[in-house]
């Protein structure tokens, strides 16, 4: 029983986790019209910097710090290029896959196909835990947790609430009539891109910080993350936190179930079940009303 | 058809069908077999690719799927249970074939699924099926799976009979991919392509003609990929599942054009030209940063890839190849490297811009009329 | 009431909580022209888009031709001879003018059912017939919206049906341009053909159609002669958002 209940709160946890990175994509798909495996780019980017300065000696909680920022420059940036190329979804898709191959490529030239992992020494939370009764919680993992919980409200309640908010959805259904009402969309687009980016680099920062890295990582994650962001309704922050917590409950649970092999196909099961019972989402997409 | 497309179709099979006889009586190294190998299998995948995602305009990041399930139906059936090989490459076909109707069912049944998240459920199923693989020991296990050394008919060598096995393949492909085009299932294709509900309403029974599609495509990725299990010899998951497949094969059809069945012919001839020449010991990385490279120069310039410029300048580009392949092996250039950078100079040739870029074709002006639609 | 050609009984559509069609009965006679008119948000898109099959039906039967249709999809409906035109022209971007109307006769309930160069043939002869021969090659990017609309009509005639259903094809036409259209929508009907055409413009229908049915509420409010329905007390309330009637 106890093994049951450290497998769903490790679920949780881990779904968080899974929630972080999978922010930007989320948003990025619900309001930019941008379907960026870029932004896996820049996870890992991330991550092998934070990996370099960290076995150099810097604090890896300073570099999270430091992420949020250079992560906003970065995602704002990034938006500048897709803003320039005006590519829509399905195109963004393709060309960002592009990029995603060309940074596995770099990341092999420079770090070599070897698994990379900080020293122990450096990187102390990688094994601290945090304990409640039986059970016991790993501390990057708490972080993580709390940050995705933490954006994910925030920027929810940013969404559903602020005039800027209402505005950037109001441009998914009709950009033009929004512009007409004098919302500065492309602006706004601009810091929502930002938003994403600074989780793409703390999520990042926390990937290194908890896993060997390696330049094909990416695909390890690709199915996972989307599944999320689908369950999740796209463009829902709050809606991926769930659906990144769905997919992790489930893994745990198949792995103390000791079907491990079942285990690595939830993301993908989690993904086709969850879109034959409901293609739109646990929760609402904002592109539920223009493609419905 | 034309007099002269026949003619010019008969050419090349003649020609191609003799090319190993010239190379062996002209003392060339056999590698040139080798290299039209991958080509004839690059074609396959390709045209499997465009039937369902060019055609039908059903983007699909899972062609690893119906490829692996080819090339570990194919192994499966060989090491397993002693099948042969004849049988087991049709039977790669099949096993292509039914993970394709499987994911067509439920995609195209029970939900209407299509676009971006189309493209990534395929996406999930390739992963799925690569960590089944992986998992289960009938299948592999993770240990890959050592297929025996054969014996091949007509005292032909591996090598020799490759290359007939995968020209066959590759003309059944092609054979294939113009019919799905020339076809009333191609006009249906066409029609979903642009405008899946007007097509419905006028009569185009969308269902089956996207079950045709992805059944198609299965069972010649599934065709090509038993074959190529003879190739490879040593069927390990992580190399089947990569996500190299997946991305050569849209390279190749975005490069070459997806509305027509030669774009996927031209386009598996100008990636793998310049691809082999890149993926020598130590330049694996390099041909990927370069393809990934060329994947997005070609999403963002051209979309709608070289097909209807080489209508346009075809003979002048071909002309540039043939000049600077003679000039450059003349000049002492092994003849493949000529090749690929005669290929790749007639390429930039036809991608050079006529004039100022139209946007793209899939923009959000539909999706909004279809809600004052509904 | 079995020799109408399409026929909706008791249809009702709701989509979440709001309803579009409660309880719709109209019937389509063969040859005809029916007019269907009614206030924005009436349900006249809505139940278009039922009779076509896109939308399933809450409650209600659908006959068509005699046969029970309610359940079919909208190919199988299409093969029947039941065809249609959108509010917002749809054309195939990719295909040329011609290669439009040869899709519906592919695939429709005509005889050049699958030979595609035999459709493509016979798509200049229904080009020709509404006036749009000389735009046959053109690409769809090039067309006038009234080229758009007769290029709808040209597409559903092709597919050879028995009955069209027209979403609002004059809407956004010029007078000359209305009037071109409803010369092939004449046409179309005196070649046996009968239309359920959906509009707007009153003036228009009146001289077009043979009966008329006036939508409100997703309900049926009248139905009968063009010029005797509109002088109906209720349609005016309708129309002119009083309370005269009782509705």
């Amino acid at each position: 029983m106890v093994d049951l209940a450290q497998a769903v709160a490790s679920g949780i946890l881990i779904g968080a986790f899974y929630a972080l990175l999978a922010l930007g994509l989320t948003l990025g798909w619900g309001f930019l019209d941008t379907i960026d495996f870029g932004h896996f780019a820049i996870i890992f980017g991330f991550g092998y910097v934070t990996y370099e300065l960290a076995t150099r000696g810097l604090n890896p909680l300073m570099i999270l710090l430091l992420a949020a920022p250079v992560g906003c420059l970065v995602g704002a940036g990034w938006r500048l290029v897709m803003r320039a190329l005006r590519l829509d979804a399905a195109r963004s898709l393709v060309f960002t896959f592009g990029v995603l191959v060309v940074f596995e490529g770099l990341s092999k030239l420079v770090w070599t196909a070897d698994y990379r992992r900080i020293p122990i020494a450096q990187n102390p939370y990688a094994v601290g835990a945090l304990t409640a009764g039986p059970l016991a919680f790993p501390v990057t993992q708490v972080v993580s947790f709390s940050l995705a919980v933490l954006v994910a409200v925030a920027v929810g309640l940013i969404l559903k609430r602020t005039y800027a908010g209402k505005a950037l959805r109001a441009a998914v259904l009709d950009e033009e009539m929004t512009r007409a009402c004098g919302a500065d969309v492309e602006r706004l687009r601009l810091m929502l891109a930002a938003v994403g980016g600074a989780t793409g680099g703390v999520a990042g920062v926390l990937v290194a910080m908890n896993f060997a890295l390696y330049p094909n990582a990416a695909e390890q994650w690709i199915g996972l993350l989307f599944a999320a962001v689908i369950l999740g309704g796209i463009g829902n922050p709050t809606g991926v936190v769930l659906g990144g917590m769905v997919i992790g409950v489930g893994e745990a649970v198949a792995q103390v179930l000791g079907a491990t092999a079942v285990a690595r196909l939830v993301g993908a099961c989690a993904l086709l079940v969850g879109l034959l019972l409901r293609p739109e989402g646990l929760l609402p997409s904002v592109l539920g009303r223009r493609e419905g | 058809m034309r007099r002269g497309a026949l003619w010019a179709i008969g050419l090349v099979v003649a020609g191609l069908l003799a090319v190993p006889t010239a190379i062996r009586s002209l003392g060339l190294p056999a590698y040139y077999l080798v290299f039209l190998y991958f080509f004839f299998f690059w074609v396959a995948q390709a045209t499997s690719w465009n039937v369902i995602s060019g055609y039908a305009g059903y983007f699909s990041f899972g062609q690893g799927a119906f490829y692996g399930a080819g090339v570990y139906g194919a192994a499966v059936l060989i090491d397993r249970h002693g099948v042969p090989y004849g049988l087991a490459v049709l039977g790669g076909a099949l096993a292509g074939a039914a993970v394709a109707c499987g994911i067509g069912l439920v995609v195209f049944r029970l939900r209407q699924i299509r676009g971006p998240v189309f493209a990534l459920v395929t996406l999930a199923v390739a992963v799925a099926l690569h960590s089944l693989v992986n998992n289960v020991r009938y299948l592999d296990g993770g240990v890959g799976i050592p297929l025996p050394k054969l014996e091949y008919p007509w005292g032909l060598s591996d090598v020799g009979f490759l290359y007939y096995a995968g020209f066959l393949v590759g003309l059944v492909a092609v054979g294939v991919g113009w019919w799905a085009y020339r076809s009333r299932l191609g006009w249906g294709l066409r029609a979903i392509h642009d405008d899946e509900r007007v097509a419905e309403g006028l009569g185009v029974p969308t269902f089956a003609h996207k079950m045709a599609a992805l059944a198609l495509s299965g069972a010649v990725a599934g065709l090509s990929g038993g074959l190529h299990a003879l190739q490879v010899r040593y069927v390990t998951a992580d190399a089947v599942f990569a996500l190299r497949v997946p991305l050569l094969v849209i390279m190749m059809c975005v490069l070459g054009g997806r509305r027509h069945w030669l774009g996927p012919v031209l386009g598996a001839g100008v990636v793998h030209a310049i691809n082999d020449r890149l993926s020598g010991p130590g330049l694996g990385q390099v041909s990927e940063v370069v393809m990934g490279l060329l994947l997005m120069v070609v999403v963002a310039t051209l979309p709608e890839g070289i097909y209807d410029r080489v209508k346009e300048r075809g003979v002048v580009a071909g002309a540039v190849a043939a000049a600077v392949i003679v000039v450059a092996t003349a000049r002492g250039t092994v003849l493949l490297d000529a090749l690929a950078i005669g290929v790749a100079a007639a390429v930039i040739l036809l991608v050079m811009p006529r004039r100022v870029p139209r946007g793209g074709r899939w923009g959000r002006g539909r999706a909004r009329m279809e809600v004052a639609d509904g | 009431m079995a020799d109408g050609l399409l026929h909706l009984q008791g249809v009702e559509k709701h989509f979440g909580g709001v309803f579009a069609l409660r309880g719709v009965s109209l019937e389509v006679r063969e040859g005809e022209i029916l007019g269907l008119i009614g206030p924005n948000g009436s349900g006249k898109s809505t139940l278009i888009n039922v009779a076509a099959g896109y939308h399933r039906l809450d409650a209600g039967r659908i006959r068509f031709g005699g046969a029970d249709i309610t359940d079919l999809p909208p190919h199988q409906r299409a093969k029947m001879g039941l065809a249609r035109t959108y509010q917002y022209p749809r054309p195939f971007g990719s295909m040329n003018v011609r290669d439009n109307v040869a899709v519906g006769a592919l695939f429709g309930r005509g005889q050049d059912v699958g030979v595609p160069r035999a459709a493509q043939r016979s798509a200049g002869q229904w080009l020709e017939l509404l006036g749009l021969q000389a735009a046959a090659e053109k690409a769809i990017e090039s067309l006038t919206l009234q080229e758009r609309r007769l290029l709808e009509l040209a597409r559903a005639l092709a597919s050879g049906p028995r009955i069209i259903l027209a979403d609002e094809a004059l809407a956004g036409l010029t007078p000359s341009e209305i009037e071109r259209v409803m010369e092939a929508v004449r046409r179309i009907q005196a070649m046996g053909v009968a239309l359920l055409v959906v509009e707007h413009n009153v003036k228009a229908i009146s001289a077009l159609a043979d009966r008329v049915v006036v939508l409100h509420e997703g309900k049926v409010l009248a139905e009968g002669r063009p010029g005797e329905v509109l002088k109906h007390e209720r349609v005016r309330a309708a129309y002119l958002g009083g309370h005269a009637g009782d509705a």
